[in-house]
């Protein structure tokens, strides 16, 4: 048995007129009406419902649980929370190969519109040239696409400033 | 134009029967949008590009409320907060990469994020909500695939 997520996106905005000569508009992306397919390496599935009191740091997910990575990943929140992805956790500076430093990111999530993944590749910092400092590293930001090393998510972390409490869902599915 | 009407939707089913689901195909959730702006861009990447492709800036509108990002053949997107900050000014620019899966869009509902600040004490990224500086945003996208011909469309809408 195939284990598959079914998943449907679609936004559609209108562009009004009020300039003129320039007619109104729409545009439009996706479907509602033909989903999409992530296949799932195995059935295993994290699921799990959060209630985050104001400024409170949460660890959502991490490897360490039994779902150990994730090819579909869903998190909502019923606040305007911040998530932050982690790649290559501890990774270090390191030697040439040895090097896989770690990255973070931060998104801030709208209330009630899902964050969602296909799977958890990203890249870590590689070894920036041996060494740490301002140069090197912002060079391989701008090269990411040839210094930065394939890895993958391994710990997401959510933290609420809201000024309320929070709910936030977060679906893994590997 | 006063907002994104945004549908997202996912049901798994196990092979117990067990539904999982969340969203809705029948009723949108609405993301405001500030300005009066649309950038719509398809871009055809190939292969053998030597360097990234720019999708994005904010050169092109300012800032984004909604961004969806889609290509037929993968890759990744590399994006960008604080453009050209440094740890001297303590608003140090980060960066992220997302793996696209071939159709399936990335889809944001706003534009902000943190820059890294100063790297005070070397462990900064474990104390982010402390020591990364909140509401910065997303200033540069760029797209990169060397393992095939992509179609990638961009949307930024503020």
């Amino acid at each position: 048995m195939a284990f598959t997520i079914s998943l449907t996106t679609h936004f559609t905005v209108t562009a009004s007129s009020g300039v003129a000569g320039v007619d109104s508009y729409t545009i439009t992306g996706g479907s509602t009406s033909t989903a999409d397919t992530i296949s799932l390496a195995t059935e295993k599935i994290y699921d799990q419902r959060f209630v985050i009191a104001n400024n409170t740091l949460q660890l959502l997910w991490n490897d360490d649980n039994n779902v150990s990575d994730f090819d579909f990943l869903w998190i909502e929140a019923d606040k305007a929370v911040e998530i932050q992805l982690l790649c290559s956790e501890n990774g270090v500076i390191g030697t040439g190969s040895d090097g896989d430093l770690e990255n973070g990111f931060v998104i801030k999530l709208t209330p009630g519109i899902p964050f969602v993944l296909s799977n958890d590749d990203s890249r870590n910092r590689g070894d920036v040239l041996d060494t740490l400092n301002a140069a090197n590293y912002a060079t391989e930001m701008d090269n990411w696409y040839d210094t930065w090393v394939a890895d993958t998510i391994d710990r997401i972390q959510c933290f609420n400033s809201s000024g309320e409490s929070a709910e936030v869902r977060i679906f893994v599915g590997t | 134009m006063a907002s994104v009407n945004v549908y997202q939707k996912f049901d798994f089913t196990d092979d117990d029967g067990n539904l999982y689901s969340d969203g809705s195909t029948s009723t949108a959730k609405t993301v405001g949008v500030s300005g009066d702006e649309i950038y719509d861009r398809t871009f055809k990447v190939l292969s053998t590009a030597s360097a990234a492709t720019v999708l994005w800036n904010d050169d092109h509108t300012t800032n984004f409320d909604f961004l969806w990002i889609e290509s037929d053949k993968g890759g990744e997107i590399q994006l960008v907060c604080n453009e050209g900050g440094t740890t001297g000014a303590s608003n140090l620019v980060n960066a992220w990469v997302v793996k696209l899966s071939d159709g399936i869009p990335f889809v944001l509902s706003n534009n902000l994020s943190r820059n890294r600040a100063g790297l005070a004490d070397g462990t900064d990224i474990n104390s982010w909500e402390t020591n990364w500086t909140v509401g910065d945003t997303i200033d540069r996208i760029e797209f990169f695939n060397n393992s095939s011909n992509s179609k990638v469309r961009i949307v930024a809408i503020t």
